[in-house]
């Protein structure tokens, strides 16, 4: 008789690490840093303007949970990559004071550098020092390195993937026909190509980042890209959950960058990271979502965290769409002047 | 279901040992995954899962071409940190439309094509394995070509392969029915030199298939490489120095390779019973390691010995 014997080695397993989840996460707020200086009525007139809207999505989403507890938690992001905003001391008890003056609570900060910048290596688990881990890539490494391509008709794998332009599209770019050089015909304009048109081409070509004498600088459309993916909870380095949320210091400091990527703001909070996403934004946001949707068309999430998500979310009776671009909304709202929304 | 793969199997280009952390590096091919690395019941490393996206007309027998959109997985090996194998592995479902989706739908179904239209299985199996070897179905060759380069490339290995033989390429096809109650195989070397294997199964885990054939491959090249490496010792021609000196290779670092159905189980198994049948891969390995073992057997009585005595073993 065989005996029935089983062997694991640990390492040989690709296990990933489970987060936890609220139901919808809605974010009140992208604010450039030509704002960021604002007073607190600027403030509060944003979130007194967007407080409607987002009843409206906590309304519907307690619907869509029938009748359970709806988790749902509230973020901004503050923009301390492209440009400098006041200190945290200053902006936080602002920004705090003018949501609730509007009449809402804001559970979650994040700052756009926490997408750019390496991984914390810090990790909640006291046991593994922090020292043993390497320094970690940014979530924007970790997203790029994700993305496969929308391949144009008549593509086979025998087509290298191109990682090192900057730029990514959402189909066959227009060829170059600006080139005079000697000995050749000027070449016929062709129009550039949708991949997946119906009809016709809204054709779409992002730039992810540049490469400058300061190293790379990242896109805003491509950081807001990875933002949505860590609302999502998708994101995971080498199985480990990542920018895991810290609450507030007792002391708050000068500098943006010696907090953490994403700050837990309220205690009573439900989880950062949600099955869906809500962003309610200015219409003038409307080109960075388009390219934010573009960028995440192509980025192909590990299929054991879309799996785990998956039965988690069927376990509370929830049907997630299996796309992860099918799982962001928006409301496109006045929220008062805006400064500094360009594609940066 | 019809899944297809293509494996190319070569030997690592690196004289020295693999320690785990060189597998690891050279084996990262997608950043913020993991490098899987076991060590039991043999020294055993898989790449992370990486992800090419193909829209091309597939080929079916019949000389009809139908278009077929998704991804193609692919991934790399390396076995006793010698024997480095490149997979390509792509599961083919025919649906209803005949439209192309959005690009997100293709990528929440990683490793699939699908094609937009009707769809012959069996004979686009068929055409996989009888396509000429540059021709490969959607491009597969190509891609284990560019893995294999992307790990061989690595600045952290010498560049001085220890055993010089042949990159092998094997093409596979598994076809499942539920009705299947044995697994049936068929292992075919063309004239060409490419390996083909064409598979009936009953329920299977692709990833199973693909271990299966990426094992398949493995020893089909370890026995390739041994035979290629006897063949040009030169015995009973050569002096017995020599022969031992062009044989060495082998006994260093392929002899104690050979381990079929190493991690496998299930119907992976009772096709390499199957194949032990006929043609009998490891009754040719067997009597392969013998002849080597003779050899240095009959160059050590040799040593030491009187001139006159040499002659009886002339």
């Amino acid at each position: 008789m065989r005996a029935d014997a089983e062997f694991f080695e640990s390492t040989a397993d690709a296990r990933v690490e489970s987060i936890p989840l609220s139901h919808l996460s809605i974010e009140l707020g992208h604010f450039y840093s030509p704002d960021l200086s604002r007073d607190v009525d600027f403030f509060a007139d944003h979130f007194r303007r967007i407080a409607r809207w987002s009843a409206t999505a906590r309304a519907a989403c307690r619907d869509a949970v029938q009748g359970k507890t709806a988790r749902i938690s509230t973020c901004v992001l503050i923009d301390d990559y492209f440009g400098q905003p006041e200190s945290p001391r200053t902006l936080l008890p602002k920004l705090l004071a003018a949501a609730r003056e509007g009449g809402l609570e804001l559970d979650y900060l994040a700052r756009e550098s926490g997408c750019a910048d390496p991984v914390d290596p810090a990790d909640a688990d006291p046991a593994e020092p922090a020292d043993d881990a390497p320094a970690g890539l940014s979530l924007a490494e970790l997203v790029e390195a994700r993305i496969v391509e929308d391949p144009p008709p008549d593509s086979t794998g025998a087509r290298p993937p191109v990682h090192h332009t900057g730029w990514l599209c959402n189909g066959q770019r227009s060829p170059a026909t600006d080139r005079h050089e000697a000995m050749k015909r000027p070449s016929t304009w062709l129009p550039p190509a949708e991949n997946a048109a119906v009809n016709h081409s809204i054709f779409a070509d992002i730039e992810l980042w540049r490469d400058g004498e300061r190293g790379r600088q990242w896109s805003c459309a491509m950081l807001a890209a990875v933002w949505q993916l860590l609302r999502l909870g998708v994101l995971r380095d080498k199985g480990r959950r990542v920018a895991v949320p810290r609450p507030l210091p007792d002391e708050l400091p000068d500098d943006w960058r010696r907090l953490p990527a994403v700050l837990r703001l309220n205690e009573r909070a439900a989880p950062f990271s949600a099955y869906r996403t809500m962003t309610i934004c200015a219409p003038l946001f409307l080109p960075i979502e388009n390219a934010v949707r573009t960028i995440m068309q192509q980025v192909a999430v590990d299929p054991a965290v879309l799996d785990q998500l998956g039965g988690r979310g069927a376990d509370e009776g929830i049907a997630l769409p299996p796309a992860v671009v099918d799982r962001i909304e928006y409301l496109f709202v006045d929220t008062g002047p805006v400064h500094g929304a360009g594609p940066g | 279901m019809l899944v297809l793969g293509e494996v190319q199997t070569t030997a690592l280009r690196h004289s020295g040992d693999v320690p785990r952390e060189l597998a690891e590096s050279v084996l990262a091919l997608l950043a913020g995954e993991r490098v899987r690395v076991s060590e039991r019941p043999i020294g055993y490393a898989v790449s992370p899962h990486t992800f090419t996206g193909v829209d091309c007309r597939i080929a079916a027998r019949s000389g009809a071409r139908v278009r077929g959109v998704g991804t193609l997985m692919g991934r790399v090996c390396l076995t006793g940190g010698r024997v480095l194998q490149s997979s390509a592995v792509v599961r083919v479902e025919p649906v209803g439309g005949g439209y192309r989706r959005a690009w997100s739908h293709y990528l929440a179904r990683l490793g699939v094509v699908e094609t937009l239209g009707r769809t012959d299985l069996p004979g686009t199996a068929a055409a996989h394995l009888d396509a000429d070897r540059r021709a490969s179905t959607m491009g597969m060759g190509a891609l284990c070509n560019r893995l294999l380069a992307e790990v061989q490339g690595s600045s952290l290995l010498d560049r001085r392969p220890p055993v010089r033989a042949r990159r092998t390429v094997l093409r596979w096809a598994a076809l499942t029915d539920e009705d299947v109650q044995a697994a049936r195989v068929r292992l075919t070397v063309r004239e060409d030199g490419l390996r083909s294997v064409r598979l009936l199964l009953g329920q299977a885990a692709v990833a199973d298939v693909v271990a299966l054939c990426e094992d398949l491959a493995l020893h089909d090249w370890l026995l390739t490489a041994l035979l290629s490496i006897i063949e040009q010792s030169q015995i009973g021609v050569g002096e017995p120095v020599q022969i031992i000196h062009r044989l060495r290779p082998a006994v260093d670092h392929l002899l104690h390779l050979w381990m079929p159905a190493a991690r496998l189980d299930g119907f992976a198994l009772s096709v390499w019973e199957g194949l032990e049948g006929r043609p009998g891969l490891s009754r040719q390995w067997d009597a392969s390691v013998r002849r080597i073992r003779d050899q240095i057997a009959m160059a050590a009585a040799l040593v030491n010995r009187a001139p006159d005595a040499v002659q009886l073993f002339r």
